[in-house]
């Protein structure tokens, strides 16, 4: 009961909170940036870091789960 | 057995990868068909957590812009985003792969509608029967070209596929058929519609399509219900097995990727592109015929390869349109089919064309003189002129030289001679054949035939 009646309480206030808060438009971005894009550079990468966990065969592919279908 | 006929609906979901150096979200390379596995790869394009991708290759963004655009679409005039469309499989670390919403849509090409165009990131490659995963190609951009369903027959959507692959090529920012992957969709009469994955090529399309068909009409007959489900196409046996039931939109849990900016394509951007852009083949086609006054079957081979119609343009500044479609279809892709080549890789020019063309027309070679220089011209600096003189092609048979050729065919032929007055139509081909050969290919063809004609009449 306890807990029922503090959970009104803070539902109450947070009520009232929001009343204060102007209405925006919604928005999924947190940064007001658009159509930043990048140039086209390749670059080459050392991958020893990320592969140091990895299980991979001797032609350097990584071992994962045969599909399921491949002998029905 | 009676035969029903059931209706065919046929959609196609096409992805191939644009031309680029970079990957979409960050700068690993994409030339993932020449490097070691698991080379081209980092914690962005393997998403790791913690990664974010970088902002969108502008490069990528302005190519499939433009593939949208010789594909007739509208472009978006809204704002256009990356969504994460979420699936578990062993090619995709994060579980989502990032799409974006419609960049292009309400296109057409050779009167199948294409319902939208849009960018997304190409997944690792996948070997289900050895399960091992290079991610070498995690990232590639890829353009995806969906369709309504307007497709009635497998050979419907064969030309539809090959068409379209002309329209990346000219692009110039897709990579060709070889890095083609489409879905299928498929649905008969009665029937619920199946997806068929994992299709590679546009003979592979071909023969899942006709497959499929027949497995389901069988299943028809039969009064089995079609369930509505995802299939794998096994290209080494031809055949299509189940591989899950189809998800629907719900199932992969979209959500706009909070990472990524969101894009506007600008009128002056849309502007420059179409201003830059080849014209698409089938819009050339249909102009070759109008301002050329060429067949359509020769129009379609002339625009088949960019570098082939411009040529072609080139070369009819100079010679006859419809002499120069001739040849060119004829001959020169004779020969370039036969060096398995294209115009592009034989280095020929325009300017080599129009001079054995020439050669022709100024009675300096004869034709069956000329297609034998056209054989040398592939990857050789030697003018047609040139190459005519080191084979003594050069000059054509005087009527003296002819006849006496002829006569000496006739003499040397008798039983030719006789099969032709039995009327074996055959005959004359070999005696023309002959006084060729007796004149190493000087004598024109139409004269020796007419020559032959009044000798064999006395």
């Amino acid at each position: 009961m306890k807990i029922e009646k503090e959970a009104e309480k803070i539902l109450e206030k947070f009520s009232k909170a929001l009343e204060d808060i102007p209405e925006f438009e919604e928005t999924h971005y947190i940064v007001d940036n658009i159509n930043l894009t990048r140039p086209d550079h390749g670059k080459d990468k050392d991958t020893q870091k990320i592969l140091r966990n990895a299980e991979v065969d001797k032609e350097g592919n990584v071992i994962a789960e045969k599909g399921k279908w491949v002998n029905k | 057995m009676g035969g029903i006929f059931i209706k065919m609906k046929c959609g196609l979901e096409i992805h191939v990868q644009l031309e680029t150096d970079s990957k979409l979200f960050c700068d690993c390379r994409t030339n993932y068909q020449d490097a070691p596995a698991n080379s081209n790869i980092c914690f962005v394009c393997l998403n790791q957590p913690g990664a974010k991708p970088y902002p969108p290759n502008e490069h990528a963004m302005n190519g499939a812009i433009k593939i949208a655009l010789m594909l007739g679409c509208k472009i978006a005039e809204d704002e256009t985003y990356f969504l994460r469309k979420h699936y578990d499989y062993p090619d995709l670390p994060s579980g989502y792969q990032r799409t974006s919403i419609p960049i292009g849509y309400e296109g057409n090409l050779n009167d199948v509608s294409i319902r939208e165009v849009h960018i997304e990131e190409d997944p690792g490659q996948y070997k289900p029967d050895l399960g091992v995963v290079d991610f070498n190609r995690s990232g590639i951009p890829l353009i995806e070209i969906v369709t309504e369903p307007d497709m009635r027959s497998p050979e419907e959507a064969r030309n539809f596929l090959r068409e379209l692959i002309r329209v990346l090529e000219y692009s110039g920012s897709a990579r060709g058929e070889g890095t083609m992957r489409a879905d299928v969709n498929i649905s008969l009469e009665g029937g619920k519609r199946a997806e068929i994955k994992n299709i590679n090529s546009i003979k592979g399309a071909y023969k899942a399509l006709k497959y499929e068909m027949v497995r389901q009409k069988n299943l028809i007959r039969r009064g089995v219900e079609i369930k509505q489900e995802t299939r794998a196409f096994l290209e080494s046996q031809m055949i299509t097995v189940p591989m899950r039931l189809k998800e629907e939109a719900d199932d992969y849990r979209y959500i706009p990727d909070p990472d990524l900016p969101p894009m506007l394509a600008e009128y002056e951007q849309i502007e420059v592109i179409r201003e830059k852009m080849p014209e698409p083949p089938h819009i050339k086609t249909e102009r070759f015929i109008q301002e050329y006054g060429i067949q359509k079957e020769y129009a379609k081979v002339m625009t088949s390869e960019l570098a082939l119609a411009d040529a072609f343009e080139e070369i009819v500044k100079h010679v006859e349109p419809s002499f120069a479609a001739i040849w060119m279809r004829d001959e020169l892709k004779r020969v370039l089919n036969y060096n398995k080549m294209s115009f592009d890789e034989s280095g020929i020019k325009p300017a080599d064309i129009v001079e054995l063309l020439d050669l022709i027309n100024d009675k300096k070679v004869t034709p069956k003189a000329a297609k034998k220089i056209i054989e040398k011209m592939p990857k050789n600096d030697a003018s047609p002129l040139k190459i005519a003189e080191d084979m003594g092609l050069i000059g054509v048979s005087d009527e003296e030289s002819v006849l006496k050729a002829v006569n000496q065919a006739i003499d040397e032929n008798p039983q030719a001679v006789s099969d032709y007055h039995e009327g074996k139509k055959g005959a004359m081909n070999f005696l023309i054949g002959q006084v060729m050969r007796l004149t190493r290919g000087k004598a024109d063809p139409g004269e020796t035939s007419r020559f032959l004609k009044e000798a064999l009449a006395k």
